[in-house]
């Protein structure tokens, strides 16, 4: 299984979170036994004392390496256009990538992006040489407009940030994929079970970026490697082509020369 | 002249440059580490912290990396 990003070839259709692990040492288990080659962290304030994030920070390199991957910076917590561009430039001095998972929060009930601001970002850091996976709505007409930005990464929610709610909408995303063949398509936001990332890929999604449900697991690794193998079930469904659904039942067993039908009604 | 990092109010003499207010706030441990800064909300890239000279009331945001999802 191969999944592109922007020109880049990886063995698994799995992004993967860095936040809420029980400890830096269960991340790292997990991670790796997720087999992703794409994990997501971010930056933020720090006081002068404070060590822990260096440490995580250390433990992200170590995994990247051991799994030949990528860092994707993100831009969470950012609720401007402005804001998530600065935090994109600090990031990609930091870490030396020009990917960016481009996060514009809009409301904080719910941290629904911001469509109006996510393309403002988006079309200022494509201008200033950035690869840009926006986290957006499964609304097709904004996804639309985020490719023909230059986004060949899209990336709608199944549902809110955390909540593992799964797929809310599957018509929206179906949607979008039959709208978008050319786009690569990453389902990101509120996974709560394998089972879920199966789904996205049977629709023919490329990828899945998730956190809290491997994370919040009450095995991690476990649930790292039950997501891994969700993911090539679901790609080997879509590969092989699922059957039409039927309104009506057919018989799965052939009725011609079956026993005993000739004595119903008497 | 006073600033801000992180939101905490600092005290520089003036004529202070990113590289000096680094210098002061700063760790030893975190100064070997990875860090960018924005200024007032926007980029300053490591090459000009030296030459990008304070003003009062400045805003400096010195941000580390951390987990994300």
């Amino acid at each position: 299984m191969s999944l592109s990003i922007y020109g880049q070839q990886l063995n698994s259709r799995l992004l993967i979170g860095s936040a809420l692990y029980p400890s830096p040492e269960i991340m790292k288990k997990a991670i790796i036994a997720s087999e992703a080659q794409v994990v997501t962290l971010s930056l933020k304030r720090q006081n002068p004392q404070a060590l822990h994030g260096e440490k995580i920070w250390q433990y992200i390199q170590e995994i990247v390496q051991e799994n030949q991957g990528h860092l994707l910076p993100n831009t969470a917590g950012c609720k401007s256009a402005k804001e998530a561009v600065t935090l994109a430039k600090m990031s990609r001095e930091i870490f030396a990538t020009n990917w960016i998972k481009l996060e514009v929060i809009g409301d904080d009930y719910n941290l629904q992006p911001d469509a109006i601001e996510l393309l403002v970002a988006a079309e200022q850091l494509i201008a200033d040489g950035f690869h840009v996976l926006p986290y957006c709505t499964d609304d097709l007409v904004l996804c639309q407009r985020l490719y023909d930005l230059g986004c060949q990464v899209i990336m709608p929610w199944a549902s809110p940030i955390g909540t593992g709610k799964g797929l809310m909408n599957p018509y929206n995303l179906e949607t979008i994929r039959y709208r978008l063949p050319n786009a690569t398509l990453i389902l990101d936001a509120g996974i709560g079970k394998p089972s879920d990332a199966c789904l996205a890929l049977e629709m023919g999604y490329d990828g899945v970026l998730l956190n809290s449900a491997v994370a919040l697991a009450d095995n991690p690794e476990c649930m790292a490697k039950a997501f891994a193998l969700a993911l090539q079930a679901g790609e080997q469904a879509y590969v092989a082509g699922i059957m039409a659904e039927r309104q009506t039942a057919h018989p799965s067993t052939p009725t011609l020369d079956t026993p005993f039908w000739h004595h119903h009604g008497k | 002249m006073n600033i801000y990092i992180n939101g905490q109010a600092v005290t520089l003499t003036n004529q202070s440059t990113i590289t000096d207010a680094l210098q002061y706030y700063l760790s030893e441990t975190q100064k070997k580490h990875s860090f960018a800064v924005a200024l007032n909300c926007d980029f300053v890239a490591k090459s000009d912290y030296a030459q990008t000279y304070l003003t009062h009331n400045d805003a400096l945001d010195v941000l580390f990396p951390i987990q994300g999802g």
